[in-house]
């Protein structure tokens, strides 16, 4: 499949301090992508350079053949660790917003998947919990049929029903055709579903590799985690 | 997209303006209303102490009626501000700077709905003030409102050119000062990564007294050219027109950086 994702010496820097430094890598159409590495590792500064939030100080990304920019924002869905809609909003006017927004959002699907959750639209999106509100983006997000979706820490801080509810719909965005990539600490959760994984380390991407090929080795990616950032 | 965020941001702001418009519009009927009664009360008591103090009653009522109606634009100005600092500098950012819009459009229709808000504001605020006025003082010349700025300005004829002067000067400092806050709120955004709102109100005022200090600048130096205060006032009249015509100037110079600063930050947006 022709390369969603490129990117080329990719270097981004917060003043002094190097949060990425010359990143390369092709990611192939149709795979679902484990970003793996430790806190303060720069997984989430490479997602936000790829959605466009921030400007690279040195290299490129091309989106599906084209530079950053208005079109490639068309078709890359992002979804931010913490909760960025305007809580004076109800759920109805933040589906009514993405539908504005994004041509290419399914106004049933979010609305099926709201009431699967048992998410009120008419509520207003100050008076749900930290996990609804988070559930709500992330169907929101999810409802695009975008052809890279961007997920940082999709899992983090969610029970396990909702977990596996966000892995189902992981799973169903994938089967539309689309690229995914997952950033999360929650290995043993996502491994299952993962075509490839990249190691985060320190700035760079140090290995970028096929989970099943890890599998054939006996390993699992969560154990090649555990010994690779081994605490003591 | 241009369109589609302005429509939204411009909806946004509403919602929250309607409740500070219909305030003012509320002070200005309810103490219009009460204030007229009083004095029509005052004018038919004969007891001079219920004149006076039914005169002090009405003369406070109309303090409160004109304050709370500049406060009220005072608020809304916060409100429309309030509202660009989130949707820039907030978590809302993620959403701002992810929809697929360039940065010019995203500039250039969230700057128009700070400048239509702002003359908005301004002109609601006006509108409720002669509505008071009107309703608590009759109509003879709207309460008295042109003899009072007359007596402000200390001209008893003030030419056609300079009024227009004035009104364009203020129109247009209300608007440099709008843009010049999305300056200070984009500057902080991109230099404070912790501490944006201490970094907003530093730069906002930054530029608010970099202002003053011109205007005052050039007042000490007119008054220091005609070498007297009274000199100044009695002979100055085409040199103050000249002068207004070159703060004009100046103003809309100001403006067009804070425009054009404010649109290279959003080019080079870090979220």
């Amino acid at each position: 499949m022709p390369n969603v994702l490129e990117v080329k010496s990719l270097t981004k820097k917060y003043g002094k301090f190097v949060a990425l430094k010359d990143i390369n890598i092709n990611i192939e159409g149709g795979k679902i992508i484990g970003l793996l590495g430790q806190n303060g590792s720069g997984k989430t500064t490479f997602l936000k350079c790829v959605a466009g939030l921030l400007s690279a100080d040195d290299g490129e990304i091309i989106i599906d053949g084209e530079p950053i920019g208005a079109e490639t924002k068309k078709k890359v869905s992002f979804l931010p660790e913490r909760t960025y809609l305007d809580n004076s909003l109800t759920v109805d006017e933040a589906i009514k917003f993405f539908c504005e927004f994004y041509s290419d959002f399914d106004e049933n699907k979010a609305r099926e998947m709201l009431s699967i959750l048992g998410v009120d639209s008419k509520a207003k999106l100050k008076t749900l919990s930290k996990g609804n509100k988070e559930k709500v983006q992330l169907i929101l997000v999810m409802s695009r049929k975008a052809k890279l979706f961007l997920l940082d820490e999709p899992l983090g801080g969610v029970d396990p029903a909702t977990r596996e509810f966000i892995l189902h719909t992981i799973l169903a965005a994938f089967k539309g055709g689309a690229t995914i990539i997952v950033s999360t600490h929650l290995i043993s959760d996502v491994e299952e579903i993962l075509d490839e994984y990249i190691l985060v380390e320190e700035n760079r991407f140090t290995v970028y590799g096929d989970v099943k090929a890890l599998h054939k080795e006996g390993k699992t990616l969560d154990g090649m985690f555990r010994e690779a950032y081994r605490c003591f | 997209m241009f369109l589609k965020i302005f429509k939204y941001e411009f909806k946004s702001v509403l919602k929250v303006m309607i409740i500070t418009i219909a305030v003012s519009a509320g002070l200005a009927l309810l103490l219009g209303t009460f204030v007229r009664i009083l004095n029509e009360i005052a004018m038919n008591v004969t007891s001079t102490n219920a004149q006076v103090y039914l005169s002090l009653v009405s003369g406070f009522m109309t303090t409160i009626a004109r304050l709370g109606i500049s406060a009220a634009l005072v608020v809304q100005e916060i409100i429309l501000f309030i509202r660009f600092y989130k949707s820039v500098s907030s978590d809302e950012a993620y959403l701002t700077f992810t929809l697929p819009a360039t940065a010019k459009e995203q500039h250039r229709s969230r700057t128009l709905v700070v400048l239509l808000w702002g003359i908005i504001s301004a002109a609601v605020m006006l509108v409720d003030l002669f509505i008071f006025e009107a309703l608590a003082y009759g109509n003879s010349e709207y309460g008295g409102i042109i003899s009072e700025l007359r007596t402000m300005l200390r001209f008893t004829d003030i030419p056609v050119i300079l009024f227009l002067e004035i009104g364009v000067l203020e129109i247009l400092a209300d608007l440099v000062i709008g843009l010049e806050i999305m300056l200070a709120i984009m500057v902080a955004n991109k230099v404070a990564s912790k501490f944006k709102i201490g970094a907003t109100i530093g730069f906002i005022a930054l530029f608010y007294y970099a202002q003053v200090a011109i205007l005052l600048l050039s007042v000490v130096l007119l008054v220091i050219a005609f070498t007297s205060i009274e000199a100044f006032v009695a002979n100055s009249l085409p040199f103050i027109e000249a002068a207004l015509l070159g703060y004009i100037v100046v103003f809309a110079l100001v403006g067009f950086l804070a425009f054009f600063f404010t649109g290279k930050l959003f080019e080079k947006i870090n979220v």
